[in-house]
């Protein structure tokens, strides 16, 4: 009832913020998830990174995304398998 | 030629635009409609096919006035990617596909008008958008008022 009536005095703002809010959201996830293309190129540019100063173990490289309720994180586990003392 | 593609994103996407140069991606303002579209967006890049643009299809205009309906801008905001046209939600459409008719050949409804500037965008015409806001009665008065014909 209260709804209604601030409705009536335009006192709500509409229900299309609250909708690009979640659109915004569900949006991040999906595009994180969609596309392996760019989870195999970040893992390539990655390795040639790190090679230069490190020696790493590429069969063992693990690239992911981690989604939590409202952010998105990058987990990278790359196993070192020697320290190059010059670069 | 323009190719109509199924929705979804499964086989008849992948199939429709196989030989495609340019896409025309549509979608409605709710929330499971342009998170697909979206999707389709990255689906279309991946497949070498870059810069779609967008009809956004079936708005309300009053409910974008009530500020219950993502607009224009919204969705431009979200997607970030080129607008083609706007087509307002209409009963003129049901009554036309009942009788087997074009709403595009109606040049007295207002989505026919729509669709008509979608056609004048896409062979290269600079049209302005529609005043969704306006209501039907002041469009159709304007429309007297200034003798079109059309």
């Amino acid at each position: 009832m209260f709804e209604f009536i601030t409705k009536l005095f335009g006192g709500s703002e509409g229900s299309k913020n609250k909708a690009k809010e979640r659109l915004r959201l569900v949006l991040v996830h999906d595009r994180a998830s969609l596309s392996p293309g760019l989870v195999e190129a970040l893992e390539e540019e990655l390795i040639q990174v790190i090679s230069k100063y490190l020696e790493i173990d590429e069969e063992g490289l693990e690239v992911s995304f981690d989604e939590g309720d409202d952010s998105v994180a990058l987990i990278a586990n790359i196993p070192v398998k020697n320290v190059k003392r010059k670069i | 030629m323009i190719l109509d593609s199924p929705a979804g994103i499964e086989h008849g996407f992948k199939n429709a635009i196989a030989g495609a140069d340019s896409a025309i991606v549509v979608t409605t303002p709710e929330i499971s409609a342009v998170r697909d579209a979206d999707r389709i967006i990255g689906l279309l890049e991946a497949a070498e096919l870059y810069d779609p643009q967008l009809i956004i299809n079936r708005v309300r205009p009053d409910m974008v006035r009530k500020g219950d309906m993502m607009d224009i801008d919204d969705i431009d905001d979200i997607l970030a990617i080129s607008i083609l046209g706007v087509i307002p939600d209409d009963q003129d459409i049901i009554v036309s596909t009942n009788r087997g008719e074009t709403v595009v050949t109606d040049k007295k409804s207002r989505p026919g008008q729509a669709y008509r500037n979608v056609v004048r965008r896409i062979l290269g015409e600079e049209v302005a958008f529609m005043n969704l806001q306006e209501r039907k009665v002041m469009h159709w008065f304007k429309k007297i008022l200034s003798g079109e014909a059309q």
